[in-house]
């Protein structure tokens, strides 16, 4: 198939009030627009047309759907965004870049604008030996392995959102990590948003559709950050879509922050599958977006494989933050271990769903999965599923707990009897629940500048942060 | 220092304290003493300004001011320590930011400047010796994983940092080994000075043997019932609490 035509395409199913026919419209207009005379291989331009249509049967996740009961995608469905601007790295990106921590962490980065990549932006000539890192655009020409792994974990097919991320992702990220390379050092993803509301849009926010694909070889060892940051233009849609492969014995320790501008809407999905022996730890950091719905799955697909999920939102004013889990236990003897916490502000508010599968004759799972929630106002709230726990074997040990609290009277009074006032007691004691998941963060120098961020949030202090060693 | 006159206090319904006198002056070391329930932890907690008990008659002074009046975190700026008979657990904060926290808030409030790090650090050196503890402590969190007696200990130890006018110490020595209870004893005595006062409430006539009280006071159901001499420690341990309960009521 080398063209298609919007009438070849089934129409989007009404799928309810907020995701009729006409929000999925412009979506395929321009998919249209964006294939004709593309030069892409043959391959790549199947997969993108079966999104779209996955996309146009789907259309976008609406309420009465699993799984989204809490989130309305309306500040997106009903939104017109200029799809895909085009924007020039400039030095006055650099400098706002400059000024966010989070991108200065001292690793080789590679920087995706409104998701494409970005040479400018990118310090990529000291990746470790063995560790590569190809723009997708690329690599879909030229990298075999783009087209055996690209679009295979994460489809789209049943999900309206992943669809339409595989049909409009123009370029994004292939890294490689060889067979037992143990990379030395952090690798930095930043995805940037720029743009939107100006000239370049015609005015409107821009939506972007970054996406990444991370294989790491047998045995391979490799940390990797994904940053998402806003540089302009502070409204936008950001669906990105990140792919994991570990292969046996591969152990990769994968960070989302998500840090974009309070009116922001951010959906992402970050798909992971663990062969034999695999070691997979991701952390899930939600600080920015008005509306956030972050997605971790991961499938244990080869015996002993292992994987923690850490997930921590801090959410104020009226920032929604929805995260979802999806734990697919494949084989047995695989662990894992789910720590989410939440801090609600203002009127925020959190959303936690994990689901927990594990499919007949993966005996010896051992699964723990754990939500907790701060709340510092009487009118943030959480809204946590029941735990969807689907066990179809019967050697298993799988537990579950969720709290939401507030801060501790006994904590504060003993904090106040030390000289605290009571505003300083409160702000530590929010920090020092954050702690708890920050104190997992591996890579020091990430940890610090999240430990510093964090606590310059709560306390207005820029100083030293209290974590224990 | 102190001046404790007909305090009464309540947590929710139940009236606790039924009319507390008690003078202590700088240099003064007093002890309470009382069987389980008598009010001896409220007192201590109702002059460290803890919300749940409602003070519902009497006044305290605190060197010329209105205890009463203040909150907590002032009371703590002012010189005024509790050590707590449970002492919380806080994951997440290095016991190093929130000793330098608090030394720094009445370092503030005495106008002087604030410590960093470094000078914190050289400044509880000798203190995290003299109450045989490591320096690793100060990068653990607030009494996190720490057994009783560790915390109990690392209560002193923020005693003998902050170095407070008046110390009330609430049944610090409970569930110590004797070792522990010398040591704890010994960062005790390290603080007695003539313009500190020391305030301890205890359940046991042991702690006494190595802290060695001016005063001692016998709390039963909510009013002292007989003070006297470090004497009136040792006649307890032998009768008893019940002669003086009898005594009380009738």
């Amino acid at each position: 198939m080398t063209s298609m035509s919007t009438e070849s395409l089934p129409q989007p199913a009404p799928a309810g009030e907020i995701s009729g026919a006409a929000a999925a419209r412009p979506y395929l207009d321009h998919f249209v627009r964006s294939m004709a005379g593309a030069g892409a291989p043959a391959w790549l331009r199947t997969r993108r047309e079966q999104a779209m249509r996955h996309f146009s049967t789907l259309g976008f996740p609406t309420q009465r759907q699993e799984g989204w009961r809490h989130t309305s995608l309306a500040p997106i469905v009903q939104s017109e965004f200029a799809l895909a601007v085009e924007a020039a790295w400039t030095p006055a990106f650099s400098a706002a870049l400059a000024r966010l921590p989070l991108a200065g962490l001292a690793a080789p980065r590679a920087v995706l604008l409104n998701g494409r990549f970005a040479p400018a932006a990118s310090q990529l000539e000291a990746l470790p030996a063995g560790v590569s890192v190809t723009p997708l655009a690329r690599a879909w020409r030229d990298n075999a392995a783009a087209e055996s792994y690209w679009a295979k974990l994460a489809t789209g097919e049943r999900h309206g959102l992943i669809a339409l991320n595989t049909a409009l992702a123009e370029d994004g990220l292939l890294v490689e990590v060889a067979p037992g390379i143990e990379a030395d050092q952090p690798l930095l993803l930043v995805y940037a948003s720029a743009g939107g509301g100006t000239p370049a849009s015609g005015g409107s926010p821009v939506a972007q559709f970054p996406r990444a694909l991370i294989l790491a070889g047998r045995s391979s060892r490799l940390a990797v950050i994904e940053v998402f940051l806003t540089l302009s233009g502070g409204a936008h849609f950001t669906n990105a879509v990140t792919e994991i492969r570990l292969d046996e014995n591969a152990e990769v320790d994968h960070y989302k922050i998500a840090h974009e501008s309070l009116s922001a809407l951010h959906f992402g999905a970050v798909e992971a599958q663990l062969e034999r022996d695999a070691r997979y730890r991701t952390s899930s950091i939600l600080l920015g977006g008005r509306l956030v719905r972050n997605e971790t799955g991961a499938r244990l697909a080869g015996a002993g494989a292992e994987t923690r999920l850490l997930g921590l939102y801090v959410a104020s004013g009226r920032q929604h933050m929805d995260n979802f889990t999806r734990l697919d236990h494949a084989h047995p003897h695989g662990a894992s271990r789910e720590y989410y916490k939440g801090i609600l502000d203002g009127e925020s508010v959190g959303v936690f769903s994990g689901r927990i599968i594990v499919r007949p004759g993966a005996q010896r799972t051992d699964a723990i999965q754990s939500n907790k929630n701060l709340l510092l106002s009487e009118t943030a709230s959480l809204r946590a599923a029941e735990p969807q726990l689907e066990i179809y074997a019967d050697d298993v040990r799988c537990t579950h707990g969720a709290t939401v609290g507030q801060l501790d009277a006994e904590a504060l009074f003993y904090l106040r009897t030390r000289g605290l006032d009571a505003d300083a007691a409160r702000r530590l004691l929010t920090y020092a629940f954050a702690n708890e998941i920050l104190a997992q963060v591996a890579v020091t120098s990430l940890r610090q500048t999240l430990e510093k961020e964090l606590f310059a949030r709560w306390s207005g202090q820029p100083d030293s942060a209290p974590s224990p060693a | 220092m102190l001046e404790i006159d007909n305090l009464h206090a309540r947590a929710e319904e139940r009236e606790i304290l039924r009319g507390i006198n008690l003078r202590l002056k700088a240099g003064e070391v007093h002890a309470i003493m009382g069987p389980n329930g008598s009010g001896k932890s409220t007192l201590a907690q109702v002059l460290a300004g803890r919300e749940t008990y409602t003070v519902t008659g009497g006044s305290v002074r605190y060197l010329g001011r209105d205890l009463l009046e203040m909150k907590p975190e002032e009371r703590a700026r002012e010189g005024l320590f509790l050590a707590f008979q449970y002492p919380v657990e806080i994951p997440g904060v290095s016991n190093m930011y929130f000793l330098r926290a608090a030394l720094n808030a009445a370092r503030k409030q005495q106008g002087l400047e604030e410590l960093d790090a470094a000078d914190f650090l050289t400044r509880v050196r000798d203190k995290i010796r003299l109450l045989g503890m490591e320096d690793s402590l100060l990068q653990r969190s607030v009494n996190e994983g720490f057994s009783g007696g560790e915390k109990k200990r690392n209560e002193i130890f923020q005693m003998a940092v902050l170095e407070p006018k008046l110390a009330v110490l609430d049944e610090t020595d409970s569930g110590l080994d004797i070792d522990a209870l010398k040591v704890v004893a010994q960062g005790v005595n390290a603080l007695r000075g003539r313009e500190r006062g020391i305030l301890l409430v205890t359940h046991y006539q042991r702690l006494l043997n190595y802290i060695i009280p001016d005063f001692v006071h016998v709390l039963s159901n909510g009013r002292i019932v007989r003070s006297g001499g470090k004497e009136l420690a040792l006649e307890l341990e032998e009768k008893g609490y019940g002669w003086l309960e009898t005594a009380a009521v009738a």
